[in-house]
């Protein structure tokens, strides 16, 4: 005969509650012991192939090499979410273990003391690297070309200046940077005043002048690539790394450096503070400025801060920066009046916008 | 059992979902109002009961205006979706199992679907080589493309599209509930069925409406990555603006303010509209 089991809600309430806290607790303790392992490193990476490249040339080979586990947090487009971080960092828990800066980037985490300094002795390949690309936080690592693409079929004669943005012959299909926006204004300054600021109504009346061309104000890399591959523009300021990989797909694009000039921002890749495993995230750092990586990274179509790596001809044209010719027509910008009046220019932007 | 036991014993099985709203609603909303009235200077924020924040918001000119501009929009959207959506409930009311079951997944599938990939398929289907202009210019109807997206257009059609379920489950709720003898009594009585509609379903369905227009009016407040995609950028809406201004300013305390104003206009939708459903259910 089968006893009836009988059981009380308190005890059936008391006994499914002591069964979840049993089966999580290995989950939480693999999740503290993986936080403090000094094999785990977090990083963040970039979308589209720039991510892609760092996996398999920059991630992976130092991986194998130290046995490490690596774990990645992939970013939309190339910045960091600093707002988040700085959070974070303040909870003393920073979700990666290093993190690329933008230079304005840079300049808020150095006023809120967000990134770790880095003495020059902690990386012996800092030898090998040009001190320029060096700074108190980190390596200068990612440098970023911004000029001018355009489609090849649909672009003639091939833009030299700025001002083609404003040709009318390109109404409704031309778009502009609206996630970089100081990049934006600067350059409508460059092209018709010659320097890059103030940022005043003059710049936004240039503005409204190249309204009829304007399309779109794409707000990440990935998305001004899907105007070009959709035909909906011809043209647009974009990084150079992005029109090798479109070019790469087959579309029908180039860059090209305005006689004007043209931007060079460089990333700094850095340690937050109370990071978990700064010990191998400076391990790293050091890996990544070795001459094999630094050399991948070149002929991936990316400038280098490595002295030692050489360019062939084709290489030079495509990392842009590699030729002293080109580097003399980049701009000098100013990042900390960049940072410092990036409201007070969202402001004019958006009353533009809305005009 | 006692009033006081009952009462004990309703707190006590709505205690974990207040503990739940506590700390994910009540808490990080306090922790606004907080940070709403630091200071950010110099890319450094500092806790103190400054109102400079608030004074940005409603003085320069600009955040009003797009905070406006997003009423207007969400006001669009959910005119659309009562427009688009209330015939497709009554149908579903009048359709047999098979044909309301097809409705209703006809009508929440896009829920079902990435938002990337939707807005994208909307790329295909509007932008300068999308099939709708592709095939216009075919036939010689149009000699250049149609501005289909990158504007308010654009957008207010892929909200509609997505929000459009939340419109329509609560009316058909409403319209369910409907005796429909009071329909059959209005028509034999000699009302034309636009009489019957006006006069008998709509009043009684007002309830369900009201729940539909605040659930849409309140997510179309809120809509972010739509019109970043739709809109070109040229389309701005409030939390458009207060990511821009965490994302690139890192400015917290000005971004705290704009949340809690975008907060309050929705809490007052709510409360109008609990009154809407309050005077329809007396209906």
């Amino acid at each position: 005969m089968i006893k009836q089991l009988s059981i009380s809600r308190r005890r059936a309430l008391k006994t499914t509650a002591a069964a979840a806290g049993a089966l999580a607790t290995p989950y939480f303790f693999v999740k503290a012991h993986a936080a403090s392992d000094p094999k785990v490193l977090r990083l963040y990476n970039f979308d589209g192939t720039l991510g892609d490249f760092y996996t398999e040339h920059w991630y992976n080979p130092f991986r194998d090499k130290f046995d490490m586990k690596l774990e990645f947090i992939r970013l939309k487009g190339s910045r960091v979410p600093l707002e988040k971080v700085q959070a974070q960092i303040g909870a003393g828990q920073p979700e990666t273990d290093l993190f690329p800066l933008h230079p304005d980037q840079l300049i808020f985490a150095k006023r809120n003391n967000l990134a770790m300094e880095i003495p020059r002795s902690a990386i012996p390949e800092y030898d090998n690297v040009y001190d320029e690309f060096i700074s108190d936080y980190g390596p200068c690592l990612v440098l970023w070309s911004y000029g001018l693409a355009y489609d090849t079929e649909a672009v003639s004669p091939a833009p030299t200046s700025w001002k083609a943005l404003w040709d009318p012959a390109y109404a409704g299909r031309v778009a502009l940077n609206e996630a970089l926006k100081d990049q934006t204004l600067q350059m409508v300054n460059l092209a018709f005043k010659g320097q890059l600021y103030p940022v005043d109504d003059e710049t936004f009346s240039h503005l409204s002048d190249i309204r009829p061309n304007l399309v779109a104000l794409w707000s990440s890399g990935a998305d001004a690539e899907q105007l070009f591959r959709n035909n909906e523009i011809v043209m647009t300021p974009f990084w150079n790394g992005r029109v090798t990989k479109l070019k790469s797909e087959g579309l029908p694009l180039e860059f090209v450096v305005p006689d004007e000039g043209f931007f060079v921002r460089c990333s700094v890749y850095g340690i937050p503070r109370n990071a978990r495993n700064p010990e191998m995230a400076l391990e790293w750092l050091n890996f990544v400025c070795g001459h094999d990586p630094q050399k991948r990274m070149v002929e991936f179509g990316y400038g280098t801060p490595n002295k030692l790596v050489e360019h062939t001809p084709e290489q030079a044209k495509a990392v842009i920066v590699a030729d002293p010719e080109v580097v003399k027509k980049a701009v000098a910008e100013d990042f900390t009046h960049i940072l410092d009046n990036n409201a007070a220019w969202t402001d004019m932007w958006n009353k533009w916008k809305a005009s | 059992m006692s009033d006081a036991n009952q009462k004990f014993k309703a707190w006590w099985l709505l205690s974990p979902t207040l503990l739940l709203y506590s700390l994910t609603f009540l808490l990080p909303v306090l922790l606004l109002v907080v940070m709403s009235f630091a200071k950010f200077e110099n890319s450094v924020t500092e806790f103190g009961f400054y109102l400079g924040n608030y004074r940005k918001v409603f003085g320069d000119g600009i955040t009003l205006l797009i905070f406006w501009r997003t009423v207007k929009l969400s006001v669009y959207i959910t005119v659309a979706c009562v427009v688009l959506g209330f015939p497709v409930a009554m149908v579903m009311r009048r359709a047999g199992p098979r044909g309301r079951l097809w409705l209703l997944f006809f009508i929440v599938s896009p829920l079902l679907t990435s938002i990337i990939v939707r807005n994208v398929a909307w790329v295909l289907i509007l932008g300068r080589s999308g099939i709708i202009n592709d095939t216009l210019r075919e036939w010689g109807l149009i000699a250049s493309p149609l501005p289909l997206m990158y504007n308010s257009f654009g957008v207010v059609l892929a909200v509609v599209h997505v929000y459009m379920s939340f419109m329509v489950l609560p009316i058909y709720g409403a319209l369910q509930a409907i005796n429909p003898s009071t329909e059959e009594a209005a028509a034999s009585l000699g009302a034309s069925p636009l009489r019957v509609f006006w006069f008998v379903t709509l009043p009684q369905s007002l309830p369900g409406l009201a729940a539909g227009c605040t659930l849409v009016f309140i997510l179309s407040m809120g809509v972010y990555l739509t019109p970043v995609i739709m809109g070109g950028n040229f389309v701005v809406t409030l939390p458009m603006l207060i990511t821009d201004v965490v994302r690139n300013q890192y400015n917290w305390p000005t971004a705290s303010a704009m949340s809690l104003m975008l907060l309050v206009a929705i809490g007052a939708m709510v409360l109008v509209s609990s009154v809407v459903q309050k005077f329809g259910g007396r209906h």
